[in-house]
């Protein structure tokens, strides 16, 4: 309902509704959000400055940490970038192995996020039935790893740890398990009338829109865009995945829209994806070593020697994740720059949140899979507390000048 | 309502269906409890599980490698005589390990070793149950100058 009377609604930045401290502020007509102003910067943690004093393995385990779901992801991508500089080949069987663990991850992050949409509209119990059948999963990937996240299970070039024959029976226990609830569970998901209700038509994004503020991961995938990492630039075993395509909602028959019932469609199909890649992997896994066979030293001794940047690029469950590193010779990289799907998707809020009703912000909000702390890249204070901000034009500037000082020298 | 009231009644007087904690309230030998119902056995962890660290303090040479690739740095490093020797020796401070195996993996002696023994609670961070290796340290460390310069 619209009204007359505008008032502004703060939420955040520590709120009970959100997991992570963040700000909206929000300009009310009534019942309806007239305007939006997002403010992020309150959980910033200055990871990818650790990263220069650490060598190149303890980087590893430190971007574990990034973001707790996406603990493979993050290192993957790093690894990747490593790998890119030094022309570190992976043997065969650790590409296979990496594509597992990315999609076991992946299984659990989208089950992970159905139960958080159903508790944010208030469905409690989906949010249970999700989560129990999530437990499977993280069971498998404790057996497998030794961990149910921050798995440790990377080294730069390859794997650290291999499937022995019970691992792969556990994963195909798993896999029967989850294809035989999967119909089930969709059916839930996808054609429950009470979840259709508050989902459909509401917090639209556009495909322009999504292409604007260069969406990604399910959340672009939901307005219509074809758009994944693993096939546009796969790593790993996507190589040898033919029928591998991103998922998109006319997959069911539906036109994308961008509303958070596609943005849910997405997900709940890529379940069934995720499930067939690893069935793929565990049917197709090449025999041969996991990785190199050089220790943790070697390793940091080969790279020191080296100089060059390098850039890799994995789909996380939420969108693209990117890691840009350069090389000079020491022990550590000079820079490294961590790119989170948040940090992209961060700005559709906008539009989505925009002319909904109130009661729809929470799963609006929940709908792109936020991490703001993966997200939070800058933040600056001054003496007196006050936050400062730095425009566009300012910081190019700033690079200006670091970079015609750096050539003079 | 008079169920409810019954319950509530029933659960404080039945016996308690947590266990002691920290752990080290639980006796060493619980086999004879199990019977009486007065504890809970153990969870059962994984194959492949990475729980508690051990530290064989006559294998290790000192090499520090394992102090080097530790992410978390919780491998300290100390100076030590043994047998009027100086060589170094590591600590390993457990309330800052991530359990990544790193350090088992890089020991050339095998001197560090992984176990699946999860219950590490206390009331000292840096109390000797935390920190293992810390009676050898005690016992062999030696102040040296030499370092410092
Ligand atoms: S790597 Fe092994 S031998 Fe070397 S200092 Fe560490 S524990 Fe001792
Ligand atoms: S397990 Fe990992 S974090 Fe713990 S002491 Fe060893 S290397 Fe360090």
């Amino acid at each position: 309902m619209k009204s007359d009377i505008v008032y502004p609604l703060n939420i955040g930045p520590v709120h009970p509704a959100f997991k992570e401290p963040i700000k909206f502020t929000f300009r009310i007509e009534g019942e309806q959000v007239a305007g939006v102003d997002i403010d992020f910067g309150y959980t910033h943690r200055g990871i990818e400055k650790i990263a220069l004093e650490r060598n190149y393995i303890q980087i590893i385990y430190l971007l574990e940490r990034v973001c707790g779901i996406c603990s493979f992801s993050h290192p993957l991508a790093y690894c990747l970038a490593i790998e890119d500089v030094a022309e570190i080949q992976v043997p065969d069987r650790a590409r296979y192995i990496r594509t597992i663990i990315g999609e076991l991850e992946r299984l659990h992050s989208h089950l992970l996020w159905t139960g958080i949409a159903a508790h944010e509209i208030g469905f409690d119990t989906l949010f249970m039935y999700t989560w129990n059948i999530r437990e499977k999963v993280l069971d498998c990937l404790e057996e497998f790893t030794g961990n149910r996240i921050n798995y440790g299970m990377l080294t730069i070039g390859g794997v650290r740890r291999d499937i022995t024959p019970e691992n792969s029976e556990t994963i195909t226990r798993m896999l029967e398990y989850y294809m035989e609830l999967y119909d089930r569970a969709s059916e839930i998901l996808l054609d429950d009338l009470t979840l259709r209700a508050r989902t459909e038509g509401i917090g639209i994004l556009s495909r322009e829109q999504a292409e604007m503020f260069c969406a990604v991961g399910p959340t672009a995938r939901g307005s219509g865009l074809l758009k994944d990492v693993r096939i546009d630039y796969p790593v790993n075993a996507y190589y040898d995945i033919p029928w591998l395509n991103p998922i998109s909602p006319r997959d069911i028959g539906k036109e994308p829209i961008g509303d958070v019932y596609d943005r849910m469609a997405v997900r709940v199909l890529e379940i069934k994806q995720s499930l067939n890649v690893i069935q793929f992997c565990m049917e197709n896994l090449p025999e041969g070593d996991i990785n190199s066979g050089e220790g943790a030293v070697k390793i940091i001794n080969k790279l020191k020697k080296l100089e060059g940047e390098g850039i890799g690029r994995y789909e996380a469950p939420r969108g693209e994740v990117c890691h840009y590193v350069i090389l000079d010779n020491q022990e550590h990289p000079i820079q490294l720059k961590v790119k989170a799907p948040t940090y992209s998707n961060g700005f559709t809020w906008i539009p989505m949140l925009t002319n909904i009703e109130i009661a729809d912000i929470p799963i609006v909000i929940a709908s792109i899979d936020p991490c703001v702390a993966c997200a939070d890249r800058m933040t600056f204070i001054r003496k007196d507390g006050a936050k400062e901000r730095y425009s566009w034009d300012y910081l190019h500037q700033k690079s200006i000048q670091k970079y015609k000082r750096s050539a003079n020298q | 309502m008079l169920g409810m009231v019954y319950k509530v009644i029933e659960q404080i007087f039945s016996k308690k269906s947590t266990n002691c904690f920290p752990m080290k309230y639980i006796p060493n030998n619980t086999t004879q409890y199990l019977n009486q119902g007065i504890i809970h056995p153990p969870i059962v962890v994984k194959e492949g599980f990475r729980g508690r660290l051990e530290y064989d303090f006559q294998s290790c040479t000192g090499c520090g490698l394992c102090s080097k690739v530790c992410p978390a740095n919780a491998i300290e490093l100390y100076s030590a005589e043994i047998n009027s020797k100086k060589t170094k020796r590591v600590v390993i401070y457990l309330t800052r390990c991530t359990f990544c195996k790193e350090c088992v993996d890089i020991c050339p002696r095998n001197s560090i070793t992984i176990t699946k023994s999860f219950c590490m609670a206390d009331y000292k961070k840096y109390g000797n149950s935390l920190v293992v290796g810390s009676e050898y340290r005690q016992q062999f460390e030696i102040k040296d100058h030499a370092d410092v310069e």
